[in-house]
């Protein structure tokens, strides 16, 4: 594997003097194909710069970063698909070039973790209101809300009336 | 110089220890001459430390390069604006810098608490001068800014304050000069309100503290800490916004937020204080959340010390780079004592802090802010633990793996959409309980917009789920702040019979702290507008375009006709013109440059861009330049069109005005405590 990316690398520096040379198109310097152009693109943001931190190889000036733009390209033009050619890139580089952990291993925990801590911490809330409802006394629990069915008729002016008084109320306690 | 700054340094260093004793034994012994002894060391130590932080300031405005930091981070080319911003452009004067922001902090907190906190006060005193205590440890034996160069016997030259054995004075012709990417505006104010932020959050966890050590636990400390929390708070505020302003004109990506460690260090204490400043208002009303409220006072702190911990050790970069620093070590000692420490402080007062109410239904103002707090400080620990994780595996499994963005957006994306959600409810919510009719119908307004708005999404913009569900809830959290300042307005009009703006006003005046919650909630909302616009529908296109001919994109025509170069006072500047049309109008004139500097560490560096900008209410036009060859017959660009993205900043604007609109002291009203509802009208 790691042979045919450096036979391919080799290739690729002489194609490049070459059509250097000729003058060739700056923006598609391997004379892709516009499908295989706009597959290049995808390819490249999903792949990550290997020796910098957060960087997407497209947009990455790092000099490792253009030669495995070039390598794209050339991959492209064997025919190989898009998994291969990331496949490749991770014997290559290793997972880091993935740019997020992958879904296997150890590396799974940085999917699972969140999720836990999300429901941890919902369970916790739910757990703490349940708590604290509980304990409140049965007479208050009955306590009527304020709109009670007579009020019902007029709601808008209770709702604003209501409104006013807990702002008033409120005004007070500064929130 | 330096070693007058040392000196001066000592000494404060030496007062403090002094003013932790007194303290400590003025607490224990109720002694209030020896309690006011110690809270003047506090005034002393930061007279001190103001002494030794412009002691570094003087050496780098005079080019002092016998002083190791001004010679590694400064050069006489350097204007003079930025040689005095170079106090914090490196590792050891950012932190001579975090002690004296802690000073004034400490001095202001002090002088305006001790006349209500004659319990709480010597153990403020203590607390505060004990984290001053641990920066100071800092700056005098691990990264000593007024460490002096020296040449050994060998030839080799090192940095320290004590003449070597053998060794004699080095004073370099220049210094190696600052960061290249440091040397922008942006940059110069981000790190201060940054450091404001971050330091400002060590003085609610002294007051928290205090209050466990003193055994005053009543909610007073909630009502007096507030302040002190929201001012931090908006500075990190604005110290994150301006990074991201920063990031984006002048690391010529395109983006905002990278999610790198950093940032995230950033937003992680950012996070929990912001948890903290709503759940202090559950306290304040209805005496609950005790325990919590000190773990949030903590957190905010221990986090900021956490994520400095992370940024500045080297660890994130390798588990290997951590044993190499020399301030790593002491970083970790304080962050595992000062967890312990707390933990140990806090169980042994737990009885104390029990609950006065109770929730009276899951339907009430309360549960929502629980909730919302719940998902705040969730948020932050997913963040620390994606930002850690690299180590984590790295240990285990010993191949390196990188956590970019697209995993904090797929993990930190829904988190925060459930905020956005619970910002929509919560303020609907009523304290204690509301009930079913009435919730309906003060949602029936911004539900409907919220749903017209993901349809009118739907149909007309894209199919993309992301910005159909965040604009949908940005509407629903827009919804209910129009509906509140309606109702405020609304009600008094119809009760004072002001007119319509002069009761709004009136309602907003008396009532600060909801309103100017409201106009932040506001904020949040245009930010979250603005971020989902530029994430979710950037055009960008990297291309290289010979001289006077053009490229298209996003509706645009962007034409390159021309290249300069230009000397500035420490770099060379290579500038593209390129004009951008839509149409037949002529919408700018860009102007994108790679600038040269000459200094050493620059040079190793490679150039750095600045971005061409156009900015409008509907989006930017950003283009950078990449390289160039013949002379400027092809340049290499790498052009954005970045929809809404004004709006960010427009939100952040409306955020600190929020926050300052909460905070502005306009008059000094008795708190009152929703203890009982007032006798509701009871059917017949």
């Amino acid at each position: 594997m790691k042979k045919s990316l450096l036979i391919a690398f080799i290739l690729l520096i002489v194609m490049a003097g070459a059509a250097f040379a000729q003058g060739a198109d700056p923006n598609n310097p391997h004379d892709l194909t516009p499908e295989q152009l706009a597959q290049a693109k995808e390819i490249q943001t999903e792949l990550w710069c290997p020796i910098c931190q957060g960087v997407r190889l497209d947009a990455c000036e790092q000099k490792v970063c253009q030669q495995m733009r070039d390598m794209i390209d050339e991959m492209l033009k064997e025919g190989k698909s898009k998994d291969e050619i990331i496949n490749e890139f991770v014997d290559q580089y290793g997972v880091v070039i993935l740019g997020e952990p992958p879904k296997q291993g150890i590396n799974l925990m940085a999917w699972l973790m969140p999720v836990l801590l999300v429901l941890v911490g919902l369970g916790f809330a739910f757990w703490m209101s349940k708590k604290w409802t509980q304990k409140k006394s049965a007479p208050a629990a009955a306590e009527t809300p304020p709109q009670g069915p007579g009020a019902e008729p007029n709601a808008d002016a209770v709702i604003d009336d209501d409104y006013l008084a807990r702002v008033e109320r409120e005004l007070g306690e500064d929130l | 110089m330096s070693d007058f700054g040392y000196i001066v340094l000592l000494i404060a260093f030496l007062i403090t220890i002094y003013g932790i004793v007194v303290s400590v034994l003025a607490a224990r012994r109720n002694d209030p001459a020896l309690a006011a002894s110690g809270r003047n060391t506090i005034y002393v130590v930061s007279a001190l430390i103001l002494i030794a932080t412009l002691a570094v300031v003087y050496m780098l405005a005079i080019d002092d390069f016998s002083n190791e930091y001004v010679a590694s981070h400064s050069e006489r080319a350097l204007p003079m604006f930025y040689k005095i911003a170079t106090l914090w452009g490196g590792q050891s004067g950012s932190l001579l810098f975090w002690s004296f922001l802690l000073a004034i902090y400490s001095s202001a907190m002090v002088a305006s608490l001790w006349k209500k906190e004659p319990k709480r006060g010597p153990w403020l005193v203590a607390t505060l001068l004990g984290v001053q205590l641990f920066f100071l440890i800092i700056s005098l034996f691990a990264s000593n800014p007024f460490n002096r160069l020296w040449v050994l016997a060998d030839g080799n030259t090192i940095g320290a304050v004590f003449r070597p054995a053998g060794a004699s004075l080095f004073i370099p012709a220049d210094g190696t000069g600052l960061n290249p990417l440091l040397q922008n505006y942006w940059m110069v104010a981000h790190p201060v309100f940054l450091y404001l932020g971050y330091v400002g959050l060590s003085l609610p966890f002294a007051y928290a503290t205090a209050s466990l050590f003193s055994g005053e636990l009543d909610d007073s400390w909630v009502k007096r800490v507030r302040i002190w929390n929201l001012l931090p708070w908006m500075f990190l505020t604005i110290g994150i916004i301006l990074g991201s302003q920063w990031a984006y004109l002048e690391l010529g990506w395109g983006g905002f937020w990278a999610w790198d460690p950093v940032e995230n260090a950033s937003l992680i204490p950012w996070l929990t204080a912001t948890a903290f400043l709503h759940s202090i208002m559950i306290q304040e009303h209805r005496g609950m959340l005790k325990v919590w409220n000190m773990i949030l006072a903590f957190l905010g702190f221990w986090l900021a010390i956490v994520g400095t911990f992370i940024t500045r050790s080297g660890i994130i970069d390798s588990v290997h780079a951590f044993a190499i620093s020399s301030i790593g070590p002491l970083f970790l000692a304080f962050i595992v004592v000062t967890f312990i420490g707390y933990l140990l402080l806090l169980w042994y007062r737990l009885p104390d802090l029990q609950s006065d109410a109770e929730l009276d239904s899951l339907l009430s103002r309360e549960a929502a802010f629980l909730y919302v707090n719940v998902l705040f400080v969730v948020a932050a620990f997913v963040t620390l633990f994606g930002t850690l994780f690299p180590i984590i595996s790295e240990a285990v499994s010993n191949s390196k793996i990188a956590v970019n963005a697209p995993y904090f957006n797929k993990v930190d994306g829904p988190i925060f959409l459930g905020i956005l959600l619970l910002m929509g409810i919560g303020p609907l919510l009523g304290w204690r309980r509301t009930s079913g009719e009435m919730l309906q119908k003060s949602l029936a307004v911004p539900v409907a917009l919220a749903l017209a708005v993901a349809g009118a999404v739907f149909i007309f913009v894209s199919r993309n789920w992301v910005p159909i569900v965040a604009w949908g809830l940005s509407a629903l959290v827009l919804g209910t702040i129009i509906w509140e300042f309606y109702r405020g307005a609304a009600a008094r009009h119809r009760s004072t019979g002001e007119g319509w703006l002069r009761a709004l006003g009136n309602v907003m005046a008396r009532n600060q702290r909801r309103y100017g919650g409201y106009l932040v909630h506001f904020g949040v909302v245009l930010m979250a507008f603005g971020m989902v616009g530029a994430v979710a529908f950037q055009h960008n296109l990297k291309i290289s375009i010979p001289l006077n001919e053009s490229v298209q994109l996003g509706g645009y025509t962007f034409t390159y006709t021309g290249l300069d170069q230009r000397k500035a006072s420490n770099h060379d500047e290579v500038t593209a013109t390129v004009v951008v049309t839509q149409g037949n109008r002529d919408v700018s004139t860009l102007k994108p440059s790679m600038n040269f500097y000459y200094s050493r560490s620059a040079k190793d560096m490679g150039p750095t861009t600045e971005v061409g900008l156009h900015t409008s209410v509907i989006e930017d036009v950003y283009v950078v330049l990449n390289g160039y060859e013949n002379g400027g017959a092809l340049a290499a660009f790498e052009i954005f069109v970045n929809p809404l993205m004004l709006w960010m900043w427009i939100g952040g604007l409306v955020m600190v005005f929020g926050s300052l609109f909460a905070m502005w002291p306009m008059k000094e009203r008795v708190p009152r405590r929703v203890t009982a509802r007032p006798p509701a009208p009871q059917p017949a």
